[in-house]
């Protein structure tokens, strides 16, 4: 685009040959002679904007900070490796307790052999609410605390079968 | 000396007139950068120091892929963003006597006048209105006289968009000054 090559001669990032190229077009066209005077007096215009200098020594008061004990890498990379295995750590924890089994269905209702352990009412609704995949949906939509729930009293229930 | 150099001598045998030599070079066009975007003489202060302190602690996992200038720019823009997300402060259009005597800026003798004292004013007052992409293109070419080509690399778009966002900011601070720019 003639306006983008313009500017870009302008601000002198044109290869030699394209150069050439804009500088035989500048002195051809008038209208990309005016383009160029144009951005010329804009951006003539913004050199005058003030300058600002800070008022500390930013550079010397950061190389200080550095050399004031600090370490140039803050964390050093074993420290970081740990913090990820931990992570994976407990999010395998967590997953372990928070899951049911895999024995269980929706509904309260068992494998071949087992008993019926009664669903909390909650879980039985939402669980009525799908026609597909309950396992699924189940795990999706019960929460946590439920599924605490549930375990605990199957557990118990097997534990006085067995009794 | 070039800025691989200095980077050298720092990183390697910890030589902190070359880390100060470095950063110097650059710390009056960051400063004009960080100015424009924050509006604010403590927060302008506050990010060129933590640029600086950023780029010290990660000059020995610097490598040469990028030019050095570019590098600093990219974390002092990042940490101007993160000040305007975070402080929710953004003033817009401070007046010079309200930015403390250092940061009175010194006028060329010719511009010493009333009039053009008014017309940097009104430019500054119209640029700080630009949306923010144009303002920092327009920022980064004329105070920090970084090329468009490194602007592109250092905000992450083409180099077509950087050129029309300059235009675009180029014809609405016309359409807001044209009486102070044709004076000019």
């Amino acid at each position: 685009m003639k306006r983008d090559e313009i500017m870009l001669y302008w601000s002198g990032e044109l290869d030699e040959g394209t150069s050439r190229k804009v500088e035989r077009m500048l002195q051809e066209d008038p209208e990309a002679r005016a383009c160029y005077e144009e951005i010329c007096e804009f951006w003539d215009a913004l050199d005058g904007l003030p300058q600002h200098e800070p008022t500390r020594p930013c550079a010397e008061e950061a190389i200080a900070r550095i050399a004031t004990g600090k370490p140039l890498r803050r964390f050093p990379l074993w420290s970081a490796v740990g913090v990820a295995a931990a992570v994976v750590l407990l999010a395998g924890i967590t997953y372990q307790v928070l899951t049911p089994s895999r024995n269980e269905t929706p509904l309260g209702l068992t494998h071949a052999g087992q008993k019926a352990v009664p669903a909390s009412p909650v879980s039985e609704r939402r669980s009525l609410l799908s026609s597909g995949s309950q396992f699924s949906e189940w795990n999706r939509a019960t929460s946590a605390r439920e599924r605490i729930r549930h375990l605990r009293s199957q557990f118990n229930t097997v534990r006085a079968s067995s009794l | 000396m070039e800025d691989s150099q200095l980077i050298d001598r720092f990183c390697r045998l910890g030589e902190r007139d070359a880390a100060q030599e470095l950063l110097r070079r650059y710390e009056r066009s960051l400063t004009n950068y960080l100015w424009q975007m924050l509006r604010h003489p403590q927060d302008c202060e506050d990010a060129v120091q933590e640029t600086f302190g950023k780029v010290l602690r990660a000059l020995p996992a610097y490598r040469e892929e990028n030019r050095f200038e570019q590098w600093l720019f990219r974390i002092g823009r990042n940490q101007a963003l993160n000040m305007i997300q975070h402080r929710k402060r953004v003033v817009m259009d401070p007046e010079p006597e309200n930015l403390g005597p250092q940061f009175e800026s010194p006028l060329p003798d010719a511009a010493a006048s009333l009039e053009a004292k008014e017309r940097i004013q009104a430019l500054e007052r119209a640029i700080a209105k630009l949306p923010e992409a144009e303002r920092e293109v327009i920022i980064l070419r004329s105070q920090a006289d970084l090329p468009f080509k490194q602007i592109a690399e250092l905000t992450g778009a083409p180099l077509g968009t950087v050129l029309a966002r300059a235009h675009k900011a180029r014809q609405k601070l016309k359409s807001l000054l044209d009486p102070s720019l044709s004076k000019k």
